[in-house]
């Protein structure tokens, strides 16, 4: 079979991205909790990605690699986000959020997202983000070490509390939902 | 102590799972489905649950949840252990409010995460469920869409089939990579053409694998393709690019030199049954340049006078189309057939036809000669001139709906917008106003409605607008009418007029809703005008389609000249509404005429008995606009005098006007031989079949280029500007086509 092999090559990180897209923007919509943003987001991300192509020397480093990109874009973005409201330089813009939420957005599967939505966010923030590379996006404990630059152990850790933190918070969900009486 | 009972032992609140725990995590199976399963979130798997309740959660799941598709998970709670919870968290980020007619179905497809390591979920999982966390077969896009747009046509690689599909049917996934000092863009797209995004599918040597490979491959070639000349694309690869992608077919070459051809990529994909469709005249063509988006209408057939005499239409004063195909011949490249629209190139081009004297806004011209292509037929051109406008007109209130995403960062994009509208802002008047919203990753007002006593806010609203972040189409517009719509009770004429490439990468937000909102404000006398710009992620089927239903015009800015003919020398036919709802109705008289075919306006088609319904929508006129339709008739031996007549139906402006209606002769002198002909039947004849040749239409294989050049040479020689213009780009593409 043909296999075309270029280590840090534009072609390989090209090649990962367009088979791991829909992957990293579950993982972006995650984050941003927005679709909207998560487009934004994944757009810079990826912008990066081939800008920085030679660093991926392995190929089999893409998921860790890739997804510590569009991690630190968030916090860039967040951080971008703080700076801006502090400033006030939001008071003209209009909040899509609420633009877009119109009665009729409400839709039973709607409020499930939002329910998980809301119980992720409840989360301290390392498990969520924990959580959300090794359960959501199925990486490996050491690849979201790297990811989170976490210790392994750190990592593994913080999913099972989390994970035991979710538990309570969606059986909630679930009963509320009628699942489980 | 082994590992297992190191981990069961371990107390996460106490201490950090000890690293080389944690590492075997990974590597060892049991030791992973140990970890699961003391840490699964549980919470649905309560042991009080009665049997029937569980029997009972996977419908109410699937029901509750749509887009969760846990459906069949209720064969017993257990089986909702750690896999279900954890694929609860993987699948809440659906888009799940996207509409259904974007390729956003095909994201669902693969949503379903199962942690397939560690073999927890998998295996705490029964075989039944596992099948039945696959999406249900209802799930999937329908199969006469999937077969509609497969991989191969949405990457521009093979053109086609697209018939079924929804013109506006962008993967969501696709992204848009504008990378600002270089110049590029790079089109991601769901290459994967099954649909399933698999991320793990990625292992190089898959069928599948191949065949995105060859995808990419063919993709990449097209652009090297057009940068040999050096022209314009030539900045969209870099010189490594380029030596990668001569690597690269290389390698291929030696591939196929041992193993065969290597297909087109749908066949390699041995279980997929979408293999790509036969071509047909309606296609979703991207053009070899970039990502951009047309669609192809099909052409009108010759219709038998005999069969339907009548030939009914909406006027279109769009002229995008003629602008996209003048950008890209001067750029060096043939317009993809599908940008091509006859009536928006004829429609571009300045007649003298007599302007109406009397109180009917119209004039309507008809004039007739031997085709030049075809001796045995001949071509009628009826041109229709609206009342032009006096020194006075009614107030204007516009609403500047500007895309500031990312993609429109550059010179050609934002900088052209900037620049019209600081000239059209000269046009304005005392009682006028201006309001201006930009969108991007949030919509925002940047100017509310002023006029122009206070033209310094408003030349400093347009310097200030930047770009960035990605595209909310439908937000941006919502905001925008609201503002319109606020300026209703002045009076006078109300437009939102929306500059943008079209390329709303957010805009998956749905377009169905986003239609209907706009046809609404149509009605109530709010129109909406398009002004495309940009070039590489142009989506010119997005334009046009939004101008069409808010009942305004289509443009395309291919450079200042056009900024300048559109934002001034146009202003007073956007800033006055002649007539609504105008359409037209040839009769042809069948005792005289023997077949005719309307050249163009095949999206403007409204069926004969609707003419006079005045419920049916038709297109918009301003002051001033000129609209011409050019017939390629045959008529019966010995005919003279009258073909038929042309009928107009229209309303005045303003909501609630009763539609009125009249009717003109088809006088000609038939026989006339086309050099005889009126300079301005000759121009639309000659831009009409320049056009019809570039998107190969019907008369296409009889129109030579070299006929096409001496006609369009000889027009050019009577000192006419335009007619220069056309000379110069039919010349374009003669060399081109050579």
């Amino acid at each position: 079979m043909a296999v075309w092999p270029f280590p840090g090559s534009r072609r390989v990180v090209e090649r990962e991205l367009l088979a791991a897209l829909p992957s990293l923007w579950r993982y972006a919509r995650r984050l941003e909790r927005d679709d909207v943003a998560a487009d934004d987001l994944l757009q810079e991300a990826v912008a990066k990605a081939l800008d920085r192509h030679r660093q991926l020397a392995d190929p089999g480093a893409f998921r860790a690699w890739m997804h510590r990109i569009v991690w630190t874009t968030f916090l860039n973005r967040r951080n971008r986000a703080y700076r801006r409201r502090e400033q006030g330089d939001d008071a003209k813009v209009v909040d899509l959020a609420e633009v877009r939420s119109g009665p009729e957005e409400s839709l039973v599967r709607g409020r499930i997202r939002d329910r998980v939505d809301e119980a992720l966010r409840q989360l301290p923030d390392g498990q969520r983000d924990a959580i959300l590379l090794v359960d959501g996006q199925g990486l490996t404990f050491a690849e979201a070490g790297v990811v989170l630059e976490a210790p392994v152990g750190t990592v593994a850790s913080r999913v099972a509390r989390g994970r035991a933190a979710l538990r309570l918070l969606l059986h909630d969900v679930a009963a509320d939902e009628g699942v489980i009486s | 102590m082994s590992r297992l009972d190191e981990l069961m032992r371990w107390d996460p609140a106490q201490e950090d799972l000890p690293e080389h725990l944690a590492r075997a995590l990974d590597t060892d199976p049991a030791l992973r489905a140990a970890f699961d399963a003391r840490f699964a979130p549980a919470a649905l798997t309560d042991p009080t649950l009665p049997d029937d309740l569980a029997d009972r959660v996977g419908p109410i799941v699937d029901e509750r949840a749509g887009g969760l598709r846990l459906a069949g998970l209720g064969v017993g709670l257990g089986a909702l252990a750690a896999g279900s919870v954890l694929a609860l968290v993987g699948l809440a980020g659906w888009p799940d409010e996207a509409p259904e007619e974007q390729a956003v179905a095909d994201l669902a497809v693969d949503e379903v995460l199962v942690p397939a390591r560690g073999g927890v979920a998998s295996s705490a999982m029964p075989e039944p469920v596992a099948a039945a966390m696959a999406p249900a077969a209802e799930d999937l896009p329908g199969e006469e869409e999937r077969e509609g747009l497969s991989a191969l046509e949405a990457l521009g690689y093979v053109e086609g089939g697209g018939g079924g599909a929804p013109a506006e049917a962008t993967p969501y996934n696709e992204i848009t990579v504008y990378r600002g000092s270089q110049r590029q863009t790079v089109q991601y797209r769901n290459l994967d053409g099954d649909g399933h995004g698999d991320p793990a599918g990625s292992q190089a040597g898959t069928p599948r694998d191949e065949a995105r490979e060859l995808f990419l491959f063919r993709s990449m070639q097209a652009k090297l393709g057009g940068t040999s000349g050096g022209n314009a694309s030539g900045a969209l690869l870099t010189e490594n690019d380029m030596a990668e992608y001569r690597d690269i077919a290389a390698r291929l070459a030696a591939w196929e030199a041992a193993n065969g051809p290597i297909g087109d990529g749908a066949r390699l994909r041995g279980t997929d049954r979408r293999a790509a469709p036969a071509a047909e005249p309606k296609a979703a063509a991207t053009d070899p340049s970039g990502g951009e988006t047309y669609t192809h209408h099909g052409t009108n057939p010759r219709v038998l006078a005999a069969d339907d005499p009548l030939s009914t239409f909406a006027v279109d004063v769009d002229t995008g189309s003629w602008t996209v195909v003048r950008r890209k011949l001067r750029e060096g490249f043939l317009p993809p057939p599908a940008a091509v629209r006859v009536e928006e190139a004829v429609n571009w081009f300045r007649y003298a036809d007599p302007a109406p004297t009397g109180r009917v806004p119209f004039e309507v011209t008809t004039e007739a000669a031997v085709a030049p292509w075809d001796p045995s037929a001949h071509v009628v051109r009826i041109g229709l001139q609206g009342r032009k406008p006096t020194g006075s007109r009614p107030p204007v209130h516009l609403v500047f709906l500007v895309d500031t995403s990312g993609s429109m960062s550059w010179d050609d994009k934002l900088g052209l917008v900037k620049k019209g509208l600081v000239l059209l802002t000269s046009q304005l008047r005392d009682g006028d106003t201006v309001a201006i919203v930009a969108y991007a990753g949030s919509a925002g007002l940047v100017l509310p409605p002023t006029g122009p006593a206070r033209s310094s806010a408003i030349l400093q609203a347009i310097e200030g607008l930047e770009s960035g972040g990605s595209t909310a189409m439908g937000t941006g517009i919502q905001l925008a009418y609201d503002l319109a719509e606020q300026m209703l009770p002045k009076g006078g004429t109300h437009r939102v007029i929306l500059l943008s490439d079209g390329d709303a990468n957010v805009g998956a937000t749905t377009h169905g809703p986003l239609v209907d909102s706009i046809r609404r404000y149509a009605q109530q006398g709010i129109a909406l005008t398009t002004v495309g710009v940009g070039t590489g992620n142009y989506r010119d089927t997005m334009m046009e389609r939004l101008a069409d239903e808010g009942d305004g015009q289509y443009v395309y800015l291919d450079g200042m000249d056009e900024a300048r003919r559109v934002f001034v020398e146009q202003f007073a036919a956007t800033a006055q509404v002649l007539a609504r709802d105008v359409k037209i109705q040839v009769a042809w008289d069948p005792s005289v005429v023997n077949w005719y075919r309307l050249v163009g306006y095949e999206n403007r088609d409204i069926a004969d008995r609707d003419f006079r319904n005045d419920a049916v929508d038709a297109g918009e006129l301003g002051m001033g606009h000129h609209v011409t339709a050019v017939y390629e008739v045959g008529l019966v031996g010995g005919a003279a005098g009258s073909l038929g007549t042309v009928r107009l139906r229209w309303k005045a402006p303003g909501p609630d006007a009763p539609a009125a209606e009249h009717a003109w002769p088809v006088d000609v002198r038939p026989s006339t031989p086309f050099a005889s002909a009126s300079a301005d039947t000759r121009l639309a004849v000659t831009v009409a079949a320049f056009a019809e040749k570039l998107r190969g239409g019907p008369m296409a294989a009889e129109l030579a280029w070299p006929s096409l050049v001496r006609w369009a040479g000889t027009l050019a020689s009577s000192g006419n500007e335009d007619a220069a213009e056309l000379a110069e780009l039919v010349e374009l593409a003669a060399a081109r086509s050579e």
